[in-house]
């Protein structure tokens, strides 16, 4: 052995010591890392605390039968149905049933947009009088605003729900023009309003399942019509789809869950010189005090949950939930 | 040089381990040059005691041992005062309404991390105000965290000036930016506090801590009051505390061993083996040479010995080099070695050269009068060349065989057929022994000699 090496031995030690130290001295550095892609935009606790805020201002403006304080929390067609409704509570001094939004939670559909406007889907549980559940569609229009409700339906009692992928994975958004379907959202909600106005004599009528709401208006229609054939008088129901502000979410199977606003106008013509009256309390009650006519003419909001498959598949685009507020009456 | 101390004691070393063993006294570089002094009655040179085993014990021991104790002191250090402390706390003074903590920074130290922000006011407005006051919404401070894109959306859509929190300036410092205005605000923006963007958030009057539990890098905190941040704090708790300690336990261990080895193993006589297997090599030579009789070299024996080293390329190493630039160095390897053994190194050196024209190669027969070359004990004759004779007339010290000389003499005979037929009888000398003057090659034609006779 030789001195040289004992020599450089120790210098190297000296000099690792010397680094221990040294680095044991210095400061950590940030490791930023982007968000990840496809990751769902709000947590469960974060979609729990938003729809708590949104049904704390609901029930508020519910109680006070304050139109006025809904559009902080209420936005689209269901802002312009909970108004309708609580006018109609006004009058009658009650609120209907149909306007209960149950606070527990059944599902909740995440989306998983980087960008705005943002969309979530939220099931609730049936209510405590064992109506069906809610369908809350909730709409963030940009960062510097909050979330609203933007569509509420009733889902259709024993209805087959899609599956979709689960709050911490988050599902993909989709609009009016996504591909990859049986046809568009847009697509789908004006054929379905066809159907809704022309029955099974509509051509699109064989491309979408029988659903409640179609049964529930045909009967309706034809209750309206035997009394309106007593009194020679007529009926039309128009129905015309909104096919721009459609709020889409991609299911586990690869189609789409979309909800969309169909208005339609319901015109009654009395016969023999008659008056047209409102056919139900709340028609009464928006109507008020207004003078008859022959003509009475009623907008309806018709809030809209298709469920559209993935292109070639053999299942049909159906109805999975619908609401129907009656807007104004207005004698013609 | 430690190599010439250890290669000239080579000669003595039985001497030298025997003293090294029996007193642990250092050996010296020049062990005759000591006897002689002492011979003489002269103190031996102190200069030149400074041995292998004395600096390992003198200097390299105590270094190394010196070193352990610091390691171990250091090791307990980081146990008790040096400890790396569970909470790291760092703060910062800001002066706008908005700051923003970057991405990384909340996990920077670690994942759980508290988030302290005081507004900015002045002593007459803290004495003045009272909760719930027609200022108290001047006096909200709010802290939330979002993601990066959400964070980034606010910060664009509020069009404003602000501070960033950029990771450390040191251990109990925040080290901030200033982000410029750009962009235009949105009109009837939400209030932060009222936010949905936020996945956790908490404001209060004055001070608000926002606890951050399993931060991603991905995150980035907000905070605001209208009165404007007056500064940050951020304490992070560490759930998995680093041992700073057991690195100095390593070191000490191995400072250890090594002052241990530097007394004992490293301090030896022949820590590596090269004198034992060098006296090994000594005493096969030796006894070789007595059954022997000679000194000729010993293949594997006197052939230089490379242990531990890879062979070069060139096949030349350090221990082979015989010439060069730093043959020097190694030269002394040479220099004790007995005289025949360097005669044989030499010997074995260089090259062989085989010039036929001075071969006498009658007399390398140890052929009699009574032979020719074409004689049985001519051709059949050994390869090995023992005679004295060819020895000592000969400048190559080889000799050939028989068939060697038989082939040699039939391309003579060819090449010299041409000149043969020009040449005159005359010239062909009817001698039956030949003359040392080997250049005439004619001689050896055949039909000289007897072969001539008969053909006449």
């Amino acid at each position: 052995m030789n001195i040289r090496h004992t020599l450089i031995r120790l210098t190297a030690a000296s000099a690792a010591l010397v680094t221990a130290i040294s680095i044991a001295a210095c400061t950590p550095s940030p490791q930023a890392a982007s968000d990840p892609d496809n990751s769902p935009v709000v947590t469960a606790d974060q979609e729990q605390r938003i729809r708590k805020n949104i049904l704390d201002t609901i029930n508020e403006a519910d109680s006070a039968r304050d139109t006025n304080a809904l559009s902080a929390r209420m936005s689209g067609p269901a802002l312009s149905v909970r108004e309708s409704q609580l006018k109609i509570a006004q009058a009658n001094n009650k609120l209907d049933s149909s306007a209960t939004i149950p606070d527990s939670l059944s599902q909740s559909v995440v989306s998983t947009s980087k960008s705005w406007p943002r969309n979530l889907f939220a099931i609730t549980t049936v209510t405590d009088q064992q109506q069906s559940q809610r369908l809350l569609v909730l709409n963030q229009d940009n960062a510097t605003s909050n979330y609203k409700i933007w569509g509420l339906v009733r889902l259709f009692s024993g209805v087959q729900m899609p599956r979709f992928n689960v709050s911490t994975i988050g599902s993909a958004q989709g609009n009016a023009t996504t591909s990859g379907l049986k046809v568009t959202p847009a697509q789908a909600v004006e054929q379905y309003a066809d159907v809704l106005e022309n029955g099974s004599s509509s051509k699109y009528a064989k491309d979408y399942a029988d659903d409640a709401f179609r049964q529930q208006l045909i009967t309706l229609t034809q209750s309206v019509q035997s009394a309106i054939t007593q009194n020679e008088g007529t009926q039309t129901q128009k129905y015309t789809a909104d096919t721009k502000n459609i709020k889409v979410l991609h299911t586990a199977d690869g189609g789409v869950l979309a909800v969309a606003q169909i208005t339609s106008v319901w015109t009654r013509t009395a016969g023999n010189n008659r008056k047209s009256l409102p056919a139900s309390e709340s028609e009464v009650a928006l109507f008020g005090n207004a003078e008859t006519t022959s003509t009475l003419e009623v907008t309806y909001i018709n809030e809209v949950a298709l469920y559209i498959p993935a292109s070639g598949s053999d299942t049909q685009i159906r109805a999975v939930g619908a609401e129907r507020q009656p807007i104004s009456v207005v004698a013609r | 040089m430690n190599e010439n101390m250890d290669s000239s004691s080579e000669n003595t070393q039985v001497d030298a381990g025997e003293n090294a063993g029996a007193s642990g006294e250092f050996s010296l570089p020049d062990q005759q040059s000591e006897v002689r002094e002492q011979a003489e009655g002269k103190e031996p040179d102190m200069k030149k005691s400074w041995s292998r085993s004395k600096v390992m014990r003198v200097i390299v021991m105590p270094v190394f041992a010196v070193l352990t104790v610091v390691a171990l002191v250091m090791a307990i250090l980081n146990l008790t005062v040096l400890r790396p402390a569970q909470v790291v706390s760092a703060s910062a003074n800001t002066n706008s309404n908005y700051v923003v903590v970057d991405a990384g920074v909340a996990n920077l130290v670690a994942d759980n991390v508290a988030v302290t922000a005081t507004i900015r006011e002045t002593a007459a407005q803290r004495s003045a105000a009272v909760t719930g006051d027609e200022n108290s919404a001047n006096r909200m401070m709010c802290v939330a965290v979002g993601s990066t894109t959400d964070v980034d959306a606010w910060m664009r859509g509020q069009a404003v000036e602000y501070t960033t929190i950029r990771g450390l300036s040191s251990w109990t410092g925040l080290a901030t930016g200033t982000v410029e205005r750009s962009g235009r605000a949105v009109r009837n923006a939400v209030d932060m506090s009222e936010s949905d963007l936020w996945s956790q958030s908490n404001c209060a009057e004055r001070t608000a801590t926002l606890r951050v539990v399993g931060a991603q890098a991905n995150q980035k905190i907000v905070i605001y009051s209208p009165s404007g941040v007056a500064s940050v704090r951020m304490n992070w708790t560490r759930q998995n505390m680093p041992n700073t300690s057991l690195p100095w336990f390593a070191w000490m261990v191995v400072f250890a061993v090594m002052s241990a080895l530097s007394f004992t193993w490293l301090a030896g006589e022949d820590p590596f083996g090269s004198k034992r297997r060098q006296a090994k090599r000594e005493a096969l030579r030796a006894s070789q040479a007595a059954l022997r009789g000679d000194n000729e070299p010993i293949p594997g024996v006197d052939a230089p010995y490379v242990p531990y080293q890879k062979k070069s390329k060139s096949g030349i190493t350090h221990r082979t080099r015989q010439g060069g630039f730093f043959s020097n160095l190694f030269g002394k390897n040479q220099e004790d070695r007995s005289g025949t053994a360097n005669e044989n190194e030499e010997e074995k050196s260089k090259p062989i050269v085989v010039d036929p024209s001075s071969v006498n190669l009658v007399a390398s027969t140890g052929a009699d009068t009574t032979d020719n070359a074409w004689s049985p004990s001519v051709i059949n004759r050994p390869i090995a060349a023992q005679d004295t004779q060819t020895n000592s007339d000969s400048n190559t010290g080889s000799g050939l065989s028989g068939e060697e000389l038989l082939e040699y003499l039939a391309r003579l005979a060819i090449e010299d057929r041409g000149n043969a037929e020009n040449s005159s009888n005359s010239q062909i000398m009817n001698s039956n022994t030949l003359d040392s003057d080997n250049s005439d090659l004619s001689k050896f034609m055949p039909g000289n000699d007897e072969n001539s006779a008969e053909e006449e």
